[in-house]
């Protein structure tokens, strides 16, 4: 019982997370692709802004005395910041995962030389209470990006795991609501007594001791 | 005025050196991910580390040069 393998290459990469005996990847997710756009067109944009002061400062005020050479070196400059900054989101992106096995949700972000962190919850552990999907705004709904709040019941706090931005919500909350539904049912399956309840019946009457 | 020339181009080549060393640490450790993570960085996104990398040698090269010739004249 696996989603459409649109992501391969993730859950090829997921692969690497299988630690326990028999567990198989169901949902593999990065966010969505297009969560990197608004902060690369924003690096774009001061990007741009800044080559065109730096242009204004050549052309506009000869009176700074500008070289072209020294402007030329400006522009090298701030660009290779840019460019830089724009790397490092991109690789950032590409290396931040949402896992769901049969045992365990994971979920993973790696920078080099930055952070590394992983918050894993094992399935056996807990019990699934809520799974909620959220999609705001038109630009979601027309991309098909949203939320998927996963509450947990334990002993002591509920706690949340939300699978922030990612593609086709809707049908990954509906499999994971199917996911957890049948783990619980195996759970009470599994359960070896169960003490029966018994009630006091005024109409029953034992012949035999009669 | 040479002079202030001169220090803008000192303080733009010290800024790309250590974007540079810094981008060629940071490749080195993308390529590494293998390792630490268990995840290869994808082949599209080497080309772009490796091409980030190289641009700002080029661009640390290029102030270099900048640099001496401000400094001679």
């Amino acid at each position: 019982m696996t989603l459409q393998d649109e992501h391969t290459q993730t859950k090829t990469d997921a692969q690497a997370f299988l630690t326990l005996s028999g567990e198989r990847i169901l949902v593999a997710k990065r966010k969505h692709w297009i969560t990197i756009f608004l902060p690369l067109g924003t690096l774009g944009g001061i990007g741009l802004l800044g080559l065109a002061t730096i242009c204004s400062l050549f052309f506009i005020f000869p009176i700074l005395r500008l070289t072209p050479l020294l402007t030329a070196a400006l522009a090298i400059t701030l660009t290779s910041l840019i460019v830089s900054l724009a790397m490092q989101l991109v690789v950032a992106w590409y290396f931040r995962l949402y896992i769901i096995t049969n045992h365990k949700i994971i979920q993973i972000s790696y920078t080099p030389l930055g952070l590394y962190w992983s918050n894993s919850i094992l399935l056996d552990q807990v019990r699934c209470t809520e799974i909620d999907i959220q999609t705001n705004g038109i630009v979601n709904q027309l991309l098909n990006k949203g939320n998927i709040v996963i509450t947990f019941d334990r002993p002591t706090h509920e706690e949340e795991f939300i699978l922030n931005d990612i593609k086709d919500p809707r049908k990954t909350g509906a499999f994971l609501a199917d996911i957890f539904e049948t783990q619980d049912k195996e759970k009470n399956d599994n359960v070896l007594y169960t003490p029966r309840k018994r009630f006091f019946n005024p109409f029953r009457t034992n012949i035999q001791a009669a | 005025m040479q002079l202030l020339y001169t220090t803008a181009y000192i303080i733009l080549f010290i800024i790309l050196l250590a974007v540079t060393v810094y981008n060629w640490i940071y490749a080195k450790g993308a390529k590494q991910a293998k390792n630490h993570l268990g995840i290869e960085l994808n082949p599209l996104l080497a080309r772009i580390v490796n091409a980030t990398l190289l641009f700002s040698m080029f661009a640390t090269l290029t102030i270099g040069v900048f640099m001496l010739l401000s400094l001679k004249g």
